[in-house]
């Protein structure tokens, strides 16, 4: 399908610079970004296969094994018009129960888990749909900062259908008081947008008297062409 | 009609979540043209080197057509981690020129080049650029030509002659890299 990309500036994107987040004065341009018309190189992008998606899989609990509360994470990736985004790579990460990465360069002296593996990776359904089971994350300190945790969130990378439609985001968690003081949360002036990067609790998505369910939709840039009047 | 979805910083700690991170080789599927690589070092506005940072590349195969499925012999996609010195490689293949305006009526082409995104720690959303070759006649490009005369060397990675090409990326201050709206 064809879609238009418009600008995506604007309340519901956080700016490149934030005040709260001190190292975005160092890394975001300070020229002017350059308007850039829609091309084929824009509105196309990688197509991806099974084959991509690897063994890596769906459950980060390695069989219910990890640490934490037991959480079934799942929604529907849709366009600006609401129509689902089949086929789109969705990968995701996120800290464990004690707010710690598998990753070298995390050195805080935080449990590690070893039955969490940490990282998922599917490909929506013809609806759009991703699921995959998870541990919910734990608060970590963010280093060098006045004592600033993250609150729980989990990781999303998202390729649709072009490469104008690409989106790296975070979910978070209902109810968490270090929601509302979040430097990066925050860092989207839009209030309707910040909720929408907070999940909702839905028992239709748990399991009984086993795991919570979360729901977390995903809308993409990108909307059908107006059809021309007449 | 919902406006998309707000974007996140990726933070520091994704590199072993990302499907092919660390695969810089796009001819990996095979050898479809020429092989070139195109390697550089990303610097903030201080001028550090920084690791860390995720680029994507994606181009259209020798004869100017971008892959529209899986199975595409070139898939014109690849990623790469900067090093801790903030040195980053992608070994591919040149590609074609690109149409501008055909879908408009037009026969206005755009030259060889990339699509680069850039997202890391401490960006809050990704930022995008393009790569351009030196090699190539890049003066009727009208994507190239909307940038100003004077910063678009930035853009465009110097090659030996044998196929390899270099291009650092300065995110921000002084010789700042061109990045373009979206």
């Amino acid at each position: 399908m064809t879609r238009v990309y418009e600008p995506f500036n604007g309340p519901t994107q956080p700016d490149l610079r934030t005040k709260r987040y001190m190292r975005t004065t160092v890394t975001a341009p300070a020229e002017p970004l350059i308007e850039l018309p829609r091309t084929a190189t824009e509105i196309t992008g990688p197509v991806f296969g099974t084959d991509d998606v690897g063994d890596i899989g769906v459950d980060l609990t390695n069989g219910n094994t990890a640490l934490g509360s037991l959480s079934i994470i799942s929604g529907q990736v849709m366009d600006e018009d609401g129509r689902p985004v089949a086929n789109a790579l969705v990968e995701f990460w996120q800290a464990n129960a004690s707010g710690k990465y598998p990753h070298e360069i995390d050195t805080r002296p935080a449990p590690d888990d070893p039955h969490f593996t940490g990282a998922g990776r599917m490909l929506t359904d013809a609806e759009g749909r991703y699921r995959f089971t998870t541990i919910k994350p734990g608060a970590y300190p963010v280093p060098s900062s006045n004592n600033w945790w993250r609150p729980p969130h989990i990781h999303f990378s998202l390729y649709g259908d072009a490469f104008a439609s690409r989106l790296v985001t975070q979910m978070y968690f209902p109810g968490d008081p270090l929601n509302a003081i979040d430097g990066i949360l925050q860092a989207v002036p839009d209030a309707g947008a910040r909720t929408r990067l907070i999940a909702r609790p839905d028992q239709s998505l748990g399991i009984h008297e086993h795991a919570l369910g979360y729901r977390f939709d995903i809308v993409l840039r990108g909307r059908a062409e107006t059809p021309m009047a007449g | 009609m919902t406006r998309p979805s707000a974007a996140q910083t990726l933070g520091p700690f994704y590199n072993y979540a990302l499907m092919g991170a660390n695969e810089f080789d796009l001819t990996r599927g095979g050898q479809h043209g020429p092989a070139i690589t195109v390697s550089g070092k990303l610097y903030d506005g201080e001028g550090s080197a920084r690791r860390d940072f995720l680029l994507e590349w994606w181009q259209a195969d020798a004869a100017g057509q971008y892959a529209t499925n899986a199975d595409a012999p070139f898939r014109g996609f690849g990623r790469c981690i900067t090093k801790p010195d903030g040195s980053f490689t992608f070994k591919t293949i040149k590609p074609g020129a690109v149409p501008f305006d055909a879908d408009q009526g037009g026969n206005r082409w755009q030259a060889p080049h990339a699509a680069l995104a850039i997202f890391g720690p401490g960006l809050m959303r990704r930022i995008v650029t393009r790569v351009y070759f030196s090699d190539e006649d890049n003066g009727n490009c009208p994507v190239l030509s909307a940038v100003p005369e004077a910063r678009r060397a930035k853009l465009i990675a110097a090659g030996d002659g044998s196929g390899t090409y270099t291009l650092d990326i300065r995110m921000s201050g002084e010789g700042e890299t061109p990045f373009f709206a979206e």
